[in-house]
């Protein structure tokens, strides 16, 4: 019997499908072969990313001013924990400041949370994480620190509890703050650490001294009015806590009568609009009368000085004058041209200057060109003294760190020859008038005192109450640096040698800060180096 | 069907199947043991630049031109902090 083999019907169909489901997998095999021996893997790892801190502030140089650590805070879970008493024991153990009383309460309330602790450190945490305590959790924060404690503290401001920005830079750069932290970047300054903390330690030295309530210093880079120090004493500690308002940088955010120290613009605008000429003598024994109001040199010089002599010997009669040449409108225009009227330009709490009236008499002109009747701040005043070290031009102040090469915003207000002119006088009153005290080794100081009186509350100035002034544009061959420097109400005190006068108090602390903080600066230390062996001679 | 084709059919695929299975096993535990070591050097990073902060913080406390002088002996008294009152 022949057995009829029949090939099956969907013989080929089926051998087709065959080798296609083999090709297949055999595909897929060595897909899987490949994926198992590249490495590579098959997809994308999610990163997660870190809460983000606030940025950093650093000086010009990349000292830390003011940094954010991380730190936490301590919950508990009331319905979680059995034992409240136990629970704060154990966790007083590791945290002495916990009140353990008010812990407890906290955790025998009926709410899901409860914050017991805030402030812990990373290495607190995890001694509290190592208690293995039930129903303790973490939330991370951050913690706002000055590592410099009280230097520039009432410049950089501070944050309140919450974090918020509350008082000066911190609160003026808030945003900038925000953009670098977003950039993981620090938010450099103009400010230099070293000239901050100078200023700041001559100043409490002379609060000391001089028996004086506060101090007051500017240091302004006169090419590209970058502050490097914005210093107020008694100084304030940011990284403690506060009972009152936030203390503020009363450079910028108090507006005086600067006395004297007005006195060199007034000259500055006369000689450029030739009102009065280098050779003119003033007779500042005979009384300057305007409309009606006299007004008298205490010391007047027995002959006529020239306009050198009666700017050195700070004459009121000789001043005076010359304002009421200029008359009450370019008096107006002279003090908008220094940036002298309204707040300064500047990202922290600033005070808002006396805006001179119109329709002003020839005594009040004659009084405001000396310095009488406007309030201006100190940092607008550190500016408008730019105008005399260079050609002329000023330039705003500012607290942005300014590239090297880029250009600075230089305002024209006099001519570079009556800037010249004015340094030679400014030089002259440090040499041989008023300001003597504050020479300082090698660097020409150039500059202007002030003794603005205060008024009393019957409208007369009170003698024995004062804001004592310096202003100084140094080195004298190159000027590059403007200080400002104001003691608030001196005493005659036997170190001022008996007076409370700004050549008696203020040059001299200005002349101890130009000397301390010149070799941070950009000046030709050969030089100094060179008058100091000098002044060492025998 | 081809008797060789049908005879080896079967164990083909089924050591196919078995390549398959060990590759894809091999591919997920290395991208799960890729993933923990990613996890475990963010933790590193995160804890290193913490320590970094309090570090840098650290060392601009004991830098501060404030301590350094008083350091020196020279300085004179800090004057006081107080709070805020405007100079008048």
């Amino acid at each position: 019997m022949q057995a009829i083999v029949e090939p099956a019907p969907a013989g080929r169909g089926i051998r087709i499908l065959a080798i296609l489901v083999l090709v297949l997998f055999a595909a897929l095999a060595a897909r899987a072969a490949i994926l198992a021996l590249s490495g590579a893997p098959p997809a994308a790892v999610g990163i997660a990313q870190p809460a983000v801190l606030r940025a950093d502030l650093v000086d010009r140089n990349g000292a830390l001013l003011a940094t954010s650590l991380p730190s936490f805070e301590l919950y508990a879970e009331p319905r979680w924990i059995k034992d409240p008493a136990a629970t704060a024991q154990a966790l007083s153990t590791v945290l002495p400041q916990l009140d353990k009383q008010d812990a407890i309460a906290r955790m025998q309330s009926n709410r899901d949370a409860v914050r017991l602790a805030s402030g812990l450190t990373p290495p607190q945490r995890a001694a509290v994480h190592d208690l293995g305590l039930a129903g303790i959790s973490f939330r991370q924060t951050a913690t706002r620190f000055y590592p410099n404690g009280a230097t520039a503290g009432r410049l950089i401001g501070r944050l309140n509890a919450e974090g918020q920005a509350i008082s000066g830079l911190e609160r003026g750069l808030d945003s900038e703050i925000a953009a670098a932290s977003a950039a993981g970047r620090p938010l450099a300054l103009s400010i230099d650490l070293r000239v901050q903390h100078a200023a700041e330690a001559e100043l409490g030295r002379a609060l000391a001294l001089y028996r004086a309530k506060a101090g007051m210093a500017v240091v302004l880079d006169a090419r590209t009015g970058e502050a490097l120090a914005l210093a107020s004493v008694p100084l304030s500690d940011p990284n403690a806590s506060l009972s009152s308002a936030p203390p503020v940088e009363w450079t910028a955010a108090a507006a005086f009568e600067l006395g004297s120290t007005i006195k060199p613009f007034t000259v500055a605008a006369a000689l450029d609009q030739q009102l009065t000429r280098l050779e003119e003598r003033f007779d500042t024994k005979a009384p300057l009368t305007a409309n009606g109001a006299v007004i008298r040199d205490p010391f007047p010089a027995a002959e006529p000085v020239p306009l050198a002599q009666a700017l050195a010997r700070s004459s009121n009669v000789a001043i005076g004058a010359l304002a009421m040449r200029l008359g009450a409108q370019r008096q107006k225009a002279l003090f908008e041209a220094l940036g002298l009227a309204g707040p300064p330009p500047l990202p922290i709490a600033g005070a808002q200057s006396f805006v001179l009236p119109p329709g002003q008499d020839d005594a009040a002109i004659a009084a405001n060109g000396y310095g009488r009747g406007p309030l201006f701040t100190l940092i607008a005043l550190a500016s408008a003294y730019t105008a005399f070290a260079d050609d002329g031009a000023r330039v705003a102040p500012t607290l942005a760190l300014v590239k090297p090469g880029d250009p600075a915003r230089r305002l024209p207000v006099f001519s570079a020859a009556t800037a010249a002119a004015m340094r030679a006088m400014l030089r002259q009153a440090v040499e041989e008038g008023t300001g003597a005290r504050a020479a300082a080794p090698g660097l020409d100081m150039a500059g202007k005192t002030g003794t603005s009186e205060k008024l009393q509350p019957n409208g007369r100035y009170d003698p024995d109450r004062n804001l004592a002034l310096f202003a100084a544009v140094f080195p004298g061959y190159a000027p590059r640096y403007v200080m400002i420097v104001a003691l608030d109400e001196p005493q005659r005190t036997q170190a001022s040698g008996g007076l409370a006068t700004g050549g008696a108090v203020a040059a001299p602390t200005a002349g101890r800060i130009a000397a301390r903080i010149a070799p941070f600066l950009d000046l030709d230390t050969a030089r100094i180096a060179a008058d100091l062996a000098q002044t060492a001679k025998p | 069907m081809t008797p060789i084709l049908a005879r080896w059919f079967v164990p083909i695929s089924l050591a196919l199947i078995a390549v398959l299975l060990i590759g894809v096993f091999r591919v997920k535990d290395e991208s799960a043991a890729a993933a923990r070591s990613v996890r475990a050097l963010e933790a590193e990073v995160a804890a290193a630049r913490e320590e970094r902060a309090v570090l840098k913080a650290e060392t601009q406390y004991l830098e501060s031109p404030a301590r350094l002088e008083a350091l020196t002996g020279q300085a004179p008294p800090n004057p006081a902090t107080e709070p805020s009152e405007r100079p008048h």
